[in-house]
């Protein structure tokens, strides 16, 4: 058994509490766990579904913010106590590099996570002498759940304060704004990730979960560049209640990430994974070690979710990479789409052209666009009957020799055209005065 | 038909250490044979410092030296985008590993070539210094 005594936990207790005022925590500020800690042992809990914020009733709400304001209490009349608040948050502060080590970034991001959150729950249970009570996940996969949760947003509640208030967020997150969808990004979803290294990482890094909506809504609710950030700086996030519901709600992408392929999505078999310990206050204040392998089922610990989750459910646009010839410089279009565009849907269809490694012309001009062939058009090359439309490119100085990508709007019109006359799209210099021809090395057609 | 355009492009430099201050960077990394026939690839970015311990955001595109902050995360290159919190708990600037699965198209396309191109491109202003990125590869 290990002792933890590197320092007195009365200087400790007055560490925590010049750093609250401060409002800056560094290294030296974080408490470490001080006392003997006994093994982990599997509790006789029932297990009960946590459920998600917009899904509890009034008087679940009522008695998450009881909890809370318990919680906080305790902070108030023994701010040694390792249960209360402040004690609570320092635990995440002194993980996350106050130690010296760090759980994130690596496969012990969500172990650590989950049994944080156990420790946590059962002290809430304790507090409120309720062993039904279980955390609530913010569940932000789903769009409709993207912004901060109502429940934590007054600073007062018929005169009294709010226990799940915190007045270190973001504008964005005060103000009612929903996150910005590129926190989701239809081509990164944690969910389909090949295996337990994607998606959580390993013993080298961390995964897409943790790097991509993890991160990124930390740093919207908490302005990271704020004197005071909470959710935006890992050694202060946990200040926040709402971080607890948010990673209640990375647990719950885990447990379902798992649910939906166990065999494809197995949590790591190595050793130093599973027999890697870390040690929390449990709800007796006393200090526990629990190891990864503890903690890999959710249910022996009192706990589970509903099957489900609603990340990156947007629809992909669908990317044809079109035939180019670079020695002709036309473009053809497949078949498919030929025959798609000369008989098309009655569901709307947004199809964009896009050239990418285009190299930047030696001069700003003007590209004529032309289904089929160039010479057919006249003098006036607009009133030719396969004209298309033209390109416009300004170059500035410092862009010769670079690349660049062009996105261009391809209506059923000019598909059309495109079809009737072969297929073929056709880019050519407007006029003498351009940087000659348009060069590229790769087409595609989207459609959403 | 006119279409108003913009012609985005980004400054290439190919070199196994990456060092995003303000603009895109583009690095090259070889695959071994063992990575262009696997079925799941991951981008490794080892010993990554942010400086400062400061917040920093950034997407990954693959074979496309172009990209920029203007790029679509909709774009078949994209590979992802990483964030690296801070931590002020720290007191020194804290070397991490990021790890990034490559989407199918990229990994398709490892199976005919050897050398694929990443560009980093900042989402947001990144703090005094940038992102270092020590070591690149396909694992």
């Amino acid at each position: 058994m290990a002792q933890f005594t590197r320092r007195d936990f009365g200087k400790t207790v007055l560490a925590s509490a010049a750093a609250a005022t401060a409002g800056k925590l560094f290294a030296q500020d974080c408490a470490p766990p001080v006392g003997t800690p006994v093994d982990f042992v599997v509790p006789n809990l029932p297990t009960i579904q946590r459920k998600s914020i917009a899904e509890l009733t009034p008087d679940e709400v009522t008695r998450l913010r009881l909890a809370y304001q318990k919680l906080r209490d305790l902070a108030n009349s023994d701010p040694s106590d390792p249960r209360g608040w402040m004690q609570q948050a320092m635990v995440h502060c002194w993980q996350c590099g106050g130690s010296g080590t760090d759980i994130h970034q690596s496969w012990t991001f969500l172990p650590w996570h989950r049994a944080y959150l156990y420790f946590h729950e059962r002290i809430l249970c304790t507090l409120l002498n309720d062993d039904t009570f279980r955390l609530p996940y913010w569940s932000w996969d789903d769009a409709s759940s993207r912004s901060l949760p109502d429940i934590y947003q007054p600073a007062t509640l018929n005169g009294a304060a709010n226990s799940l208030y915190d007045a270190n967020r973001s504008s964005d997150a005060v103000n009612g704004a929903s996150m910005p969808a590129a926190i989701f990004p239809a081509r990164q979803n944690p969910m389909n990730a090949g295996n337990f290294a994607s998606f959580g990482g390993d013993a080298n890094g961390g995964g897409s979960l943790e790097n991509g909506p993890h991160g990124a809504i930390h740093m919207w609710t908490g302005t990271p560049d704020d004197p005071n950030p909470d959710m935006g700086n890992l050694s202060l996030a946990a200040r926040d209640p709402i971080f607890y519901a948010h990673h209640c709600n990375i647990d719950r992408l885990w447990a379902e990430f798992y649910r939906r392929n166990p065999v494809a999505h197995a949590n790591p078999s190595d050793p130093d994974f599973l027999t890697r310990g870390f040690q929390f206050f449990d709800e007796t204040k006393q200090l526990v070690t629990i190891r990864v392998q503890d903690v890999l089922d959710p249910a022996p610990l009192g706990f589970s979710y509903p099957p489900g989750a609603k990340l990156s459910e947007s629809k992909l646009p669908k990317w044809t990479k079109l035939n180019y010839d670079p020695a002709t410089r036309l473009i053809r279009l497949p078949e498919k789409i030929r025959a798609a565009v000369i008989a098309p849907s009655v569901i709307a269809v947004k199809r964009s052209l896009v050239l990418q490694q285009v190299t930047v012309p030696m001069k700003s001009g003007t590209y004529n666009v032309f289904a089929g062939d160039v010479a057919s058009a006249g003098a006036d090359a607009s009133t030719a009957a396969n004209y298309l439309g033209y390109i416009g490119i300004i170059v500035a100085q410092h862009m010769h020799d670079h690349k660049c990508s062009l996105v261009l709007n391809a209506s059923n019109d000019f598909l059309q055209k495109a079809a009737n006359a072969g297929a073929l799209l056709n880019f050519a210099p407007a006029g003498a005065s351009n940087g000659g021809a348009l060069e590229f090395r790769a087409a595609y057609l989207t459609e959403e | 038909m006119v279409w108003a355009t913009a012609c985005f492009f980004a400054l290439a430099a190919a070199a196994p250490v990456v060092v995003m201050v303000d603009k895109p960077v583009t690095a090259a990394v070889e695959a071994p044979a063992r990575v262009r026939h696997a079925k799941i690839v991951f981008l490794r970015m080892e010993g990554v410092i942010v400086r400062r311990n400061a917040p920093a955001v950034w997407n990954v595109f693959w074979d496309l030296p172009e990209a920029n902050a203007a790029t679509s995360v909709d774009d078949i290159h994209f590979a992802g985008y990483l964030t690296s919190l801070p931590n002020s708990a720290l007191r020194d600037p804290h070397p991490a590993n990021f790890t990034l699965e490559l989407p199918a198209a990229a990994v398709a396309k490892l199976q005919r070539q050897v050398v694929m191109r990443f560009t980093f491109v900042p989402v947001k202003k990144l703090p005094d210094g940038g992102v270092t990125i020590t070591a690149l590869r396909l694992d």
